[in-house]
């Protein structure tokens, strides 16, 4: 399915139907994350249940460097 | 113990460290390390999907050691900034926020305003809030009584190194402050994190002046011994200035004249 990923078009495997198996499928699932959903900021206990759907839009984000 | 509060957290370092623009995580590790700061701030980014293994100097942390200061760093409005803070906030690694709202993209100058604004927001919502301000002292006591747990005025703008502009402003924020007063910003020599501990400030965040600093390892020794310094200063209440001079040593007693006898 179609997914919008940090202000970019992906194509996804129809398997990857959640948050998790998203971020599991982009490799950074042991990473320090935020992620948004469409409007909602997620919990993480919320990414293994949080079903994705086609035209959705993710953030994905970190703590990078900054003052 | 000379130790201080902001919020329900305690620390004894009076040095908070920014953690942008560093060469090198080796020279960033060192550097953090040798300024015993206790909290770190971070900026909120995309997370970069084509270099997911890209190394991040978070990730490398002893989290036990430090309180992380997520800040809004890019935002232009208190919306942006509070969408921001709640990003930061579901990590579930800080519940505390700098606001940074800036309004002018050449000086960076924070936006007062929309900085009063996302205060009030974020404090409604339970953040521990500290604002990035610029040196007005109406607007830091708004920002107190806003529920800021500590205000943060600019000693000058972000990255310049043109250290303290405005001292007065400073001491009188510092005079009318109920919570802790952390000068952030425009720091760029220890004598200037020194001068602004002299006058009463808290704590010292600065970023720039050791991530660019030739040798930002030794910097951050030297911000680290300055703010000691500065503190010490201020605690131990200097000499006042004096328009004549005063004479360091006794005036009498000099090995030579006699004295006229005594009739």
């Amino acid at each position: 399915m179609l997914l919008y990923i940090n202000g970019q078009s992906r194509e996804i495997p129809s398997e990857v139907d959640t948050v998790q198996r998203l971020l599991d499928h982009l490799n950074i699932g042991k990473k320090i994350l935020i992620v948004q959903h469409n409007e909602e900021i997620l919990k993480r206990e919320n990414y293994a249940s949080a079903p994705l759907r086609e035209g959705d839009r993710i953030e994905i984000v970190h703590f990078v460097g900054g003052g | 113990m000379d130790l201080w509060q902001i919020g329900p957290y305690t620390f004894r370092s009076r040095f908070l460290l920014g953690t942008g623009k560093f060469s090198s995580l080796e020279v960033q590790a060192k550097a953090v390390e040798a300024s015993q700061a206790e909290i770190l701030t971070f900026a909120v980014r995309r997370l970069n999907l084509d270099k997911p293994d890209e190394p991040n100097f978070l990730e490398m942390l002893d989290l036990s050691k430090y309180k992380l200061l997520p800040n809004t760093a890019g935002a232009t409005t208190a919306e942006e900034a509070v969408h921001i803070a709640r990003l930061a906030r579901a990590s579930g690694l800080s519940e505390m926020i700098k606001v940074e709202v800036i309004g002018d993209p050449k000086y960076l100058l924070p936006d007062p305003i929309a900085t009063l604004e996302a205060t009030r927001q974020l404090v409604r919502e339970g953040f521990i809030v500290l604002p990035y301000c610029s040196d007005d002292p109406v607007l830091a006591k708004k920002l107190e009584e806003a529920g800021a747990a500590a205000v943060m005025p600019g000693a000058s703008p972000i990255g310049t190194g043109l250290g303290i502009l405005n001292s007065y402003n400073l001491q009188v924020i510092r005079e009318q402050a109920r919570v802790p007063v952390i000068v952030d910003a425009g720091i760029g020599s220890p004598a200037d994190a020194a001068l602004a501990m002299e006058l009463g400030a808290d704590a010292i965040l600065l970023n720039t002046a050791v991530s660019q600093a030739a040798d930002p390892v030794l910097m951050a020794e030297a911000m680290r011994d300055a703010i000691i310094a500065g503190r010490k200063g201020y605690l131990a209440g200097r000499i006042p200035k004096k328009a004549v001079a005063s004479a360091s040593s006794p005036t009498s007693g000099l090995p030579w004249g006699t004295a006229a006898k005594a009739e």
